[in-house]
């Protein structure tokens, strides 16, 4: 298993509500095997609480990578987003917005909102599968990112 | 002093009198025999003032007060109201219908100023219509609703002598059959935009759990193939057969559906422009197929680029599938119709048997087996959909074996071909 920064593990967060998308990202982050550890909130207040380690979060570790799906309860994905990027401690962790919608506005809001990037989940499994492995490897071992 | 016309023959026969048509038309030669008769009998008074023909002046002035009465008689038997009006607007004549719409005695309107007993109507389409007609000394006609009976009528003003003659026509039949009409349409474009929505929102909302099945459908068979016996691996791939079907078919319908009601509004277009980018689209394909797509001149026409070149593209597409044994010909072409252009799709394929001409617009129309041609049956529906959302037509012409060709008409800009 490959581990970045001097080895130490690779933690991803997962902001996701339904519970079919996030095993089914577990499962393709599985066979990409570059992660060691994945997070997941269901909504946009509890990710917020994990990266600002409040509650029972206080033990949680800063997330090399935010997977985000734009429609969430609580706290919507863009208000999220928005967040993250106007908080000096958290707005260099890179947000890749993983979401089904194909709308052109939300292309561009999302990129006014500064996220890192922008992918339509695929209806085919294959595809998926490639586009989690794709993330992986171009965020995780070929991106250089700030040490924190 | 100018010789009198001939009084009519008495006959006693009504019929030789002019008469109202439907149309009202005949008021004109009625208004000028009735003042020529007038004017008759005025110069045999005159005239006759010798002793020994003054019996006979009696008796001219007897069969001008008779023709008066019949003439009054056949006028009030006309049901639709109609009057005459002089110079000066005044009321020379007004039938019984008239003075019942009026709702007044027929005596007072008789040399009473038309808006002092119709003061309602200043202001209004009848009084730009009397003005109009005499300006012009042409029949108008127009449309006017009367509040107390709660009917409609179609009014007809001619220039007659110095005034006007104004015939009412009941039309509130016509027009109740076109106000139920009108409704009847609307009722049916809010149905339809109703289900457009509907097929557009399933189709969107449906993708969702769709996505569910499929995805782990295909991550059983990918991770469990082999390793279960052989019924549950035949069981895994026909569900997953199923549902990418399914995929497919909500996919097309959301494409489908979104014609319409996210398209845009149109502006002129260059029809060469769009056809370009469908064959840039459809490069590979051509390639592939080895075929040759040439086409004539092609004209501007008013549209939607992005519907127009996805309608090129479908037909192309489909001169490319549908091919024979040798390699794809495609011929586009256009010539003027009338306000629009009336393009071809011509190819050299399989062709189409005549009793197929209608069904294969159909959404979901396959005609062929899954194993001999890809597909959903989307294609030409989509065509069908985008030349009627720009109020043209399309249809088909073929010879099974020979080839066939997809015409459709596309709206001209204003005032070209």
């Amino acid at each position: 298993m490959r581990t970045a920064r001097g080895g130490q593990p690779i933690c991803i967060l997962l902001v996701e509500d339904n519970p079919g998308d996030v095993r089914l990202t577990v499962e393709a982050l599985k066979e990409g095997k570059v992660v060691n550890q994945l997070n997941v909130a269901t909504d946009g207040v509890e990710a917020l609480e994990f990266l600002r380690r409040k509650g029972k979060h206080a033990a949680a570790p800063r997330p090399d990578l935010i997977l985000l799906d734009l429609n969430l309860p609580k706290k919507d994905g863009r208000e999220l987003l928005a967040e993250i990027k106007s908080d000096p401690d958290l707005k260099r962790i890179p947000v890749v917005v993983l979401t089904t919608s194909m709308a052109e506005e939300d292309v561009v809001q999302t990129y006014d909102l500064h996220a890192n990037c922008y992918i339509t989940k695929p209806v085919e499994l294959d595809r998926f599968l490639a586009i989690v492995k794709s993330i992986d490897d171009f965020w995780l071992t070929i991106v250089k990112l700030p040490s924190e | 002093m100018t010789t009198p016309a001939p009084l009519p023959e008495k006959s006693g026969d009504p019929g030789e009198w002019p008469r109202l048509s439907d149309e009202g038309a005949g008021v004109e030669p009625l208004a000028e025999a009735l003042a020529s008769h007038a004017a008759q009998a005025a110069d045999r008074a005159r005239l006759s003032l010798s002793p020994q023909r003054l019996a006979g002046e009696q008796d001219a002035l007897v069969e001008v007060e008779a023709t008066r009465s019949r003439t009054e008689q056949i006028l009030d038997s006309i049901v639709d109201p109609f009057f005459v009006l002089g110079a000066d607007l005044r009321f020379i004549f007004a039938n019984a219908g008239a003075a019942q719409m009026a709702g007044l005695p027929r005596e007072s309107l008789t040399g009473a100023r038309v808006w002092d007993k119709l003061p309602h109507l200043v202001g209004t389409e009848a009084e730009r219509a009397y003005q109009r007609a005499r300006a012009e000394a042409a029949p108008v006609k127009f449309e006017e609703h009367h509040e107390p009976s709660d009917r409609w009528f179609e009014v007809h003003v001619y220039p007659a002598l110095d005034g006007i003659s104004v015939v009412y026509h009941d039309v509130t039949r016509r027009k109740r059959a076109e106000e139920a009409l009108e409704q009847r349409a609307r009722e049916l474009a809010r149905k339809n935009a109703e289900l457009e929505q509907f097929a557009y929102v399933a189709a969107h909302d449906l993708q969702e759990p769709l996505r569910m099945i499929a995805s782990y459908t295909q991550l059983l068979a990918r991770r469990y193939r082999g390793q279960l016996d052989s019924d549950a691996d035949e069981f895994i791939a026909f569900a997953v057969d199923g549902v990418t079907r399914m995929q497919g078919l909500i996919g097309d319908l959301l494409e489908f559906s979104r014609i319409g009601t996210q398209g845009r509004a149109f502006s002129r277009v260059d029809s060469g422009a769009a056809l370009s980018d469908a064959l840039d689209n459809l490069h590979t394909a051509i390639m592939e197929s080895g075929a040759r797509v040439t086409h004539g001149e092609l004209p501007d026409v008013l549209g939607d680029e992005a519907e127009l070149m996805q309608l090129f593209q479908n037909l192309v597409s489909n001169a490319l599938k549908f091919r024979g044994e040798r390699a794809p010909e495609v011929h586009i072409s256009a010539e003027p119709k009338g306000s629009a252009w009336q393009f071809c799709v011509r190819d050299r394929g399989i062709g189409i048997a005549p009793e197929l001409w209608g069904r294969i617009f159909v959404i979901f129309q396959r005609l062929h087996g899954r194993g001999e041609y890809k597909g959903n049956g989307i294609g030409l529906a989509i065509c069908k959909k985008i030349v009627e959302r720009h109020g043209g037509q399309i249809w088909v012409e073929s010879e099974p074996g020979q080839g066939s060709s997809f015409f459709f008409t596309i709206a001209a800009p204003a005032g070209e071909t």
